[in-house]
């Protein structure tokens, strides 16, 4: 059973390291290639955890060819637009100036209640508002609606922003400890800080959450005392 | 183009160990079917004692080439051999000759098996 315990703790390290090789773009909405790599190395690593007959490096080779063809492919990819092409597929317009395009979506065997689905979780219930809905190589439908459909924005209205308005809050204590990052983010010094903290009756060490702007707006979440 | 040169030369890592993986797997296999060669050669000649001190010295050479081969291949295949080679000294010291020789039949097909299932050829690709 050791042998099982090590080699599963030796394989989940090999693919953390091959996805961190692989980088973000495998870990969030994946093209049609990267959904086959993820299977395959979930696959191929089952094996020699299961069956002690396999070695090791039955295991290992695989797993690291594929991390290693992943990153040619992306690569590969990257330079040209035809292997792009190849790999990832096109994007396609599915709805255009409201009209949907019944053709593409026979083609792209995709249902009416699976569009219309899609439309109502980007919070669109009438494809009439809809300018273009692209369904991209990742399958997730981007959606541009007609202008008396789009939501209001300050542009719209004309705001002028405030000095602070696209500087979000940062993360200043979480659970107790100080993001020095977040202080110096803030143009904020820990002499701030602390004299901030004394005023509102905390220690650092109390503090669940405190947030900050660079307006120096902050938000504290003291922690909750056991009962 | 950093992850890119990173996975060049692991790719380049793993086609070595590949290619180290069989260059052990020929060489214990050539250096077995000699061994294998002479015992049978000396059981035809009647010379039992021989083929006996060769069957010893085959064994003594197989087992730290298992330990090293099951980094590679499939166990059970190599369990095969194991088997056979430890039935050799009891089967020549009582003189079955026909399972001796079975046996020693047996450890080179699954030898050549190894082998011929290891080799990167299309037949084995496909």
């Amino acid at each position: 059973m050791y042998v099982s315990l090590f080699r599963t703790i030796l394989l989940y390290l090999l693919i953390v390291v091959g996805l961190r090789i692989m980088g973000k773009r495998q870990l969030g909405e994946m093209q049609p290639s990267e959904l086959v790599v993820t299977i395959l190395i979930s696959n191929i690593a089952t094996l020699p955890i299961e069956d002690s007959n396999v070695p090791f490096l039955g295991g290992a080779i695989p797993i690291l060819t594929i991390v290693c063809f992943e990153v040619f492919a992306s690569t590969c990819a990257l330079k040209s637009q035809r292997i792009r092409k190849i790999i990832s597929g096109n994007p396609r317009i599915i709805i255009r100036d409201g009209v949907i395009d019944q053709k593409e979506l026979r083609e792209l065997r995709l249902s009416i209640d699976d569009l219309m689905e899609q439309l109502r979780s980007s919070s669109i219930f009438d494809p009439k508002e809809v300018l273009f809905a692209i369904l991209e190589t990742t399958g997730k439908l981007s959606i541009y609606p007609k202008f008396s459909a789009r939501p209001v924005t300050p542009q719209v209205l004309q705001i002028s922003p405030p000095a602070t308005s696209d500087a979000p809050p940062m993360v200043l204590i979480s659970d107790g400890k100080v993001v020095p990052d977040s202080l110096h983010y803030c143009n904020l010094d820990e002499k701030w800080l602390a004299k901030t903290i004394k005023e509102n009756g905390y220690k650092p060490e109390d503090i669940f959450l405190m947030t900050c702007n660079r307006n120096a707006d902050y938000y504290i979440v003291p922690k909750e005392t056991k009962q | 183009m950093k992850r890119f040169y990173l996975s060049l030369a692991v790719f380049i890592g793993l086609l070595a160990i590949c290619g180290f993986a069989l260059l052990k797997i020929a060489q214990t296999k050539e250096e077995v079917e000699t061994m294998l060669e002479r015992i049978t050669s000396s059981v035809e000649s009647g010379d039992l004692q021989s083929a006996q001190r060769l069957s010893d010295e085959l064994i003594t050479y197989w087992i730290p080439q298992e330990h090293k081969l099951i980094r590679y291949i499939r166990h059970g295949e190599l369990d095969t051999i194991t088997l056979s080679l430890s039935r050799l000294p009891s089967l020549i010291r009582y003189e079955n000759l026909s399972e001796f020789l079975a046996e020693i039949n047996q450890v080179q097909t699954v030898l050549n098996h190894i082998w011929d299932s290891e080799i990167p050829v299309l037949r084995n690709i496909l």
